[in-house]
């Protein structure tokens, strides 16, 4: 081969051992389908060993993968499908494929045989037969297997056998407790066998306890519940169970409570009440209870008939439906029930008739009754009987005794009370008869007593009184003799004598017809004023006698009539009889009966008398009478003039009373208006008073400072400055001469301008006015006149300073319109003068006068202006301009001025020629000689002129010598009392107080006892005052300052070591405690009470001043 | 705070005139009339200033203004003359015209020397506070006199109290003999004799 065939061989060799190389390589990888050949043709591979190879590993892998084909379908049928009995066939497997195939099936066989064999045994298991046993032979772990599943099968039936028997024994043979017990079962077994047991456990508790519980409840114990744990069906079971036992339970309660009310307590009317039951149960309840009604009103019905026939009513009967016995007792209730109605009603109606109606004899009957009955009908009947007998018997006597009977008694047989009824009604009837006996003896005696009072009254004549009473008394005391002797008293003496008798033969010498004092029987009880009684008399002591016989008396007695204590009468009475009890009474009363009539009868002649001699009398005052009344008719109509008098007078005081008040309401009025007036001007005044002041000061420094500035002193101001400084003061000067002129007269106005005249001199006035006006009237180039007349004396007694006012202004106002010429006062004496016209309302006449004529050759004034220049602020060309100057009240003034000082002004006047105005005052001769002035105008204090040859009279009022002026403002005097001997040598004290007059006041007296005083007016001030003078000997501390007060200045003061022993004494308030001991805690060394007693002072400083030097206090005064 | 002013410096010696008035504008007018007599003027607004300026200095004259708020001149006057060191002041009071007679009473009642009414003449006042001022002027050289005289003599205050005593003592008793018989001869020569006395005493003694 050459290389290149050998390169072709070797790729192609190459390329064969790659391929086989391939197939190998993927038959070792498990991939069987590589086929050397890539076609599968064998022809492909060629030949050779190599080819060979090729065909052989593919046949290989061929049957390899036939093989593996096969082997997998077995195994997958036997392992994966299921499908036993499948066997691997493998064509032309040869060796160990054969072995291999042969394992594989045989290994198919047995898996088969085995695993059928364990099929069928666990089919039969699984169909419930438990006899199969897996035979098949087999070995390792199939063995185990097949043993296991043996055994299991052997459990199982084992298992299945104990389950059988224990559910057996349970569920069919009733024989409860049973457990299954299988050795040797794990895991589920176990389980299901303890399941099982556990569900036969539970069954067994469960259906013991319920056995249990139904035991109980069939024993009758219905107290126990099923208490088991169940659940399910169980749990439904234990529930109704319980339900039922309970329901039972309640049931039997219920039933047990009706039966043991109704039948055992006795409480009828209980009905059973059982809820939640039904069938059976229900109709018990209600058989029960339908019992229990049944009983219930039976028995109520029963109980309500005896009830009330226990109450007594019979009217009821047993009406309930019952049955049986029950029926049997109904009946016997009702008949025993009317049987007893009937007898009540018997024994009641007897009852009633004998006992209420009182109908007596009534029996009870009462028909089929026996026994008990019987004899309470018969005992009734009796108890009636008697009582009818006794209460007829006793209704007979009461009757007889009603009717007037007193006889009879009750005799019937009674026992007990009744005896003593029928006793005490005769005994009550023995009473009776008694009473009534007395009664009428007492009627007797009463009727009689009164019939005699009435026969004795009215009677006048004590013959027929005596002769009625005998023959109305003697037959009435059943006697048959009486005779009546009447007191008398004959010369002094009282006698008896006989004038009315009754069968007395008054012939008869037996018979006395007049008896003295103790004479006879009758006498004698005239005497002793007590009746004499002989019950036997002798037998021949009287004898009474009728027509047909005669007999000697058998009682006489003998009673004097009495009238307070005196012996009016004697009453003899004579009787067959003797006077019994009630004859005596009634002659008891009798005598005094006779003797008010016997006295009575006296009495009433004397009256008689008496009356005849009064009507005499009575005649006469009548006639008297007659003549007063005339005189009182007479007395009636001056009265009733009077009275008209009188009337009409009222009627005029009334009149004059009403004017009276009406005056009184104007006066009050005016009073009020003149109270008004008053104030206003006061007012006025007091306004002015004080304006007066507010005016003049400001204007006084203003016209001072003008006048000085204008006086330029120091020449320091220029002319015009000057001619300012003048100008102000001139205004100034007007100004406060208009305010005078204005307040002088409103003050003369208000009444208040006063004048004080004095003595003043002429020559003094005409000095005044020279000085005054000179000046002026030079100044403006006139000439000025002044002119006293002769006859003008030397002294006048007048207001100098008013009379200076009004010549003043006469004299300027002259000046003023006076341009040239002259200006003239002339002083004169007129004779008389009347100053004032008919317009002027103060007409004065003055005898002599003074004249001051004031006379000019100014301008004048035009004549019927005169009067107008007079009012104020009028000027002469009746306006108020101010060109001449002046406030134009000068005159106004100067006329009232005038008046007050009792004068007036008169003014002449001519146009462009000159004025003259003239004042006018009154002068008389004083008794000194000098002048006087009568002054109409208001007069000041004290003006008494003064004698001659002495002083001249002040022009003052004399001041008085005690203070008229109580507000006058003095500070005490006690305060600058000396009232101590103590005496200081100059020692400094120093006075810290804020109130000024303290300090004044206490620096005085200080001083005048010899101290040094400084005073400071605060605490800061006296602390400064102490360090500056450092000599201070003691301080006096007002306690009550402002900002720093007494206390803290002295706490302060102590703070000062120089000061810590310095004596301070505190003045404080007297009122308040607190003061001292406050003074003290701050440091005072003593206090001293304000007001302050000046000696206790002065004595409390010494001691201080004294203790501090150590010196002796002194004993008084300095010696000598 | 309310003190006194002095309004000039001291001059002539030391005579110090108080002028007290609530209104300045009056002060000033004061000031001015007095100025020129050359005194120490010291002015009080209150009468409480007033008091305290106559505590801490003696004056001359004081000049007082009736109307004050608070304390009036009256007041202050009567203060003033109760004690015993200002008792002598001459006081002259200012007041307004109109304010009647009866203010005029009171003023003397409360011891005034003089009573002016404004508006007053300027040179009135300043002439009578002139006179006062001199007045006061004598009466310190009357002292001073008195003193050296009693220095010179060697007389002590002490026996000039004792003699003064003693002759009060005799004075007491010629009242006492007055009063029994009369002021006729020697009796009244006597009172005379010791009027004389005293008043010789009591100039050695200001």
């Amino acid at each position: 081969m050459t290389l290149q065939s050998e390169r072709l061989a070797d790729a192609e060799l190459d390329r064969q051992l790659g391929a086989i190389l391939e197939v190998a390589q993927a038959v070792a990888r498990g991939d069987l389908s590589r086929k050397i050949a890539l076609s599968g043709d064998p022809d492909e591979l060629g030949t050779g060993p190599l080819a060979e190879l090729a065909q052989t590993i593919d046949a290989m892998v061929g049957q390899l993968s036939g093989f593996a084909s096969e082997v997998i379908r077995v195994a997958r049928e036997l392992g994966t499908e299921g499908r036993l009995g499948g066997q691997a066939t493998v064509p032309h497997a040869e060796g160990i494929w054969r072995d291999i195939t042969d394992s594989v099936n045989s290994a198919a066989r047995n898996l088969t045989a085995q695993v059928r064999d364990i099929a069928g045994v666990t089919t039969a298991v699984a169909q419930g037969d438990l006899t199969q046993k897996i035979t098949v032979e087999v070995a390792g772990e199939m063995l185990e297997l097949k043993d296991t599943i043996n055994t299991m099968v052997d459990q199982l039936s084992g298992f299945a056998d104990e389950v059988t028997r224990v559910s057996l024994e349970v569920g069919t043979e009733g024989r409860l407790g049973g457990q299954a017990r299988v050795p040797g079962v794990a895991g589920t077994w176990k389980d299901l066998t303890d399941s099982v047991n556990s569900m036969a456990d539970n069954l067994t508790t469960q259906v013991r306890n319920i056995a249990q519980v139904a035991t109980a409840v069939a024993s009758g114990d219905l107290t126990q519940t099923i208490t088991v744990d169940a659940r399910g069906e169980i749990l439904e079971l234990k529930t109704t169970l319980n339900k039922m036992v309970d329901r039972l339970g309640t049931f039997a309660d219920e039933v047990t409570r009706v039966a043991r009310e109704v039948g055992t307590e006795g409480k009828l009317g209980g009905q059973a009440t059982v809820r939640g039951v039904a069938g059976t149960w229900k109709d018990l309840t209600d058989n029960v209870n339908a019992m229990a009604n049944n009983l219930t009103s039976q028995v109520r019905n029963i109980a309500q008939v005896t009830t009330a026939v226990a109450n007594g009513d019979l009217s009821k009967r047993i009406d309930v439906e019952a049955r049986g016995e029950i029926l049997e007792l109904k009946t016997t209730l009702n008949t025993m029930v009317d049987r007893l109605s009937a007898f009540a009603s018997e024994v009641t109606r007897v009852a009633r008739e004998v006992g209420t109606e009182g109908k007596l004899g009534g029996q009870a009957t009462v028909e089929d009754v026996s026994g008990t009955w019987q004899r309470l009908t018969e005992s009734v009947n009796e108890l009636a009987s008697n009582l009818t007998t006794q209460v007829r018997a006793i209704a007979e006597v009461a009757t007889a005794v009603t009717a007037g009977d007193l006889t009879r008694l009750i005799t019937v047989e009674a026992k007990g009370e009744v005896a003593d009824l029928k006793n005490n009604i005769n005994q009550m009837i023995g009473n009776l008869r008694e009473t009534t006996r007395r009664n009428d003896q007492q009627d007797w005696l009463n009727t009689n007593l009164a019939r005699m009072s009435g026969l004795m009254q009215g009677q006048r004549d004590l013959d027929a009184v005596s002769a009625l009473i005998m023959s109305e008394l003697t037959p009435l005391v059943n006697a048959q003799y009486g005779a009546f002797y009447l007191a008398r008293k004959e010369s002094g003496t009282k006698v008896l004598n006989l004038i009315a008798s009754y069968g007395v033969d008054r012939e008869s010498p037996d018979v006395t017809s007049r008896f003295r004092l103790g004479q006879g029987l009758v006498g004698q009880a005239a005497v002793e004023r007590k009746p004499i009684l002989i019950q036997h008399a002798p037998v021949d002591y009287i004898r009474i006698s009728s027509g047909l016989g005669s007999a000697p008396p058998s009682s006489v007695a003998v009673l004097p009539v009495l009238f307070e204590n005196e012996v009016m009468a004697v009453i003899e009475l004579a009787s067959f009889h003797s006077f019994d009890e009630v004859h005596r009474a009634l002659l008891e009363s009798l005598m005094e009966m006779v003797g008010v009539t016997v006295n009575t009868i006296t009495a009433n002649t004397r009256t008689e008398e008496l009356l005849g001699e009064s009507r005499r009398l009575a005649d006469e005052l009548k006639a008297r009478t007659d003549e007063l009344q005339m005189q009182q008719k007479e007395l009636r109509r001056s009265n009733a003039e009077l009275e008209e008098k009188a009337e009409l007078l009222a009627r005029q005081n009334q009149d004059i009373e009403v004017k009276n008040s009406e005056i009184e309401q104007a006066r009050q009025e005016l009073e009020e208006r003149a109270n008004q007036l008053t104030m206003s001007s006061r007012y006025k005044s007091e306004f002015l008073a004080n304006m007066s002041h507010e005016l003049r000061t400001p204007l006084n420094s203003l016209l001072i400072l003008a006048r000085l500035m204008a006086d330029n002193a120091e020449g320091n101001l220029t002319e015009r400055q000057v001619e300012y400084a003048e100008t102000i003061h001139g205004a100034g000067s007007d100004l406060l001469q208009l305010i005078n002129d204005i307040l002088d007269l409103s003050k003369i106005e208000a009444g208040r301008m006063d004048v004080q005249p004095a003595r003043i001199a002429v020559s003094q006035l005409v000095d005044y006015v020279e000085a005054t006006f000179r000046p002026q009237t030079e100044q403006k180039g006139l000439d000025l006149r002044v002119r006293v007349a002769s006859s003008v004396p030397a002294h006048l007694f007048t207001d100098e300073q008013r009379l200076q006012q009004v010549l003043r202004n006469l004299l300027s106002n002259s000046v003023k319109f006076t341009e040239n010429g002259h200006v003239e006062l002339v002083v004169d004496t007129v004779g008389d003068i009347i100053l004032g016209g008919p317009e002027d309302s103060n007409e004065v006449t003055l005898e002599p006068a003074v004249s001051f004529a004031v006379s000019d050759t100014g301008i004048g004034i035009v004549d019927d202006k005169i009067q107008t220049v007079f009012e104020a602020f009028q000027q002469e060309d009746g306006t108020t301009s101010r060109r001449y100057g002046g406030t134009g009240l000068g005159l106004s003034i100067s006329r009232e001025i005038a008046k007050l000082l009792g004068g007036g002004i008169r003014a002449e006047s001519q146009r462009g020629r000159g004025s003259t105005f003239t004042l006018f005052l009154p002068h008389a001769v004083g008794p000194d000689g000098g002048a006087v002035f009568g002054s109409t105008g208001s007069l000041g204090y004290g003006t008494s002129p003064s004698p001659a040859g002495t002083e001249p009279a002040p022009t003052l009022p004399l001041i008085p010598e005690q203070n008229p002026h109580p507000d006058l403002y003095l500070p005490s005097t006690e305060l600058y009392a000396a009232g101590s001997d103590i005496t200081f040598d100059g020692e400094k004290i120093l006075i810290v107080d804020d109130d000024i007059r303290n300090v004044f006041a206490l620096t005085s007296v200080l001083e005048q006892h010899g101290c040094t005083v400084l005073n400071a007016e605060n605490g800061r001030a006296g602390l400064e005052a102490l360090e500056r003078a450092d000599d201070v000997a003691l301080v006096l501390m007002d306690v009550m300052m402002p900002e720093m007060d007494g206390y803290a200045t002295m706490a302060a003061i102590r703070e000062i070591d120089r000061y810590k022993n310095l004596p301070i004494i505190a003045l404080t308030a007297k009122a308040m405690r607190g003061d001292r001991e406050k003074s003290i805690e701050a440091g005072a060394s003593d206090y001293v009470t304000k007001p302050v007693d000046t000696p206790h002072l002065l004595t409390v400083m010494r001691g201080w001043l004294d203790a501090e030097t150590g010196a002796q206090p002194a004993a008084g005064g300095p010696a000598l | 705070m309310n003190d006194a002013h002095r309004a000039s410096s001291p001059d002539d010696g030391d005579i110090k005139i108080l002028l007290v008035d609530d209104r300045p504008e009056n002060l000033l007018a004061l000031e001015s009339i007095l100025g020129s007599l050359g005194h120490e003027l010291i002015t009080a607004s209150s009468g409480e200033q007033a008091l305290r300026a106559v505590l801490r200095e003696d004056f001359a004259v004081i000049l007082l203004d009736v109307r004050m708020p608070g304390m009036d001149g009256f007041e202050v006057a009567a203060h003033v003359r109760l004690r015993e060191r200002s008792r002598d002041t001459p006081i002259i009071f200012l007041t307004a015209a109109g304010d009647g007679p009866h203010q005029t009473l009171r003023g003397y009642a409360a011891g005034a020397a003089d009573y002016l009414t404004k508006p007053f003449d300027p040179w009135v006042l300043r002439a009578k506070v002139g006179v006062f001022a001199e007045l006061h002027r004598k009466n310190r050289q009357l002292k001073e006199q008195a003193e050296m005289l009693r220095e010179q003599a060697g007389v002590t205050p002490r026996m000039l109290d004792e003699l003064s005593n003693r002759l009060g003592a005799i004075e007491g008793t010629l009242a006492l003999l007055i009063d029994q018989n009369g002021r006729e001869g020697p009796v009244g020569r006597l009172e005379r004799r010791v009027e004389r006395m005293r008043a010789a005493l009591d100039a050695v003694r200001i």
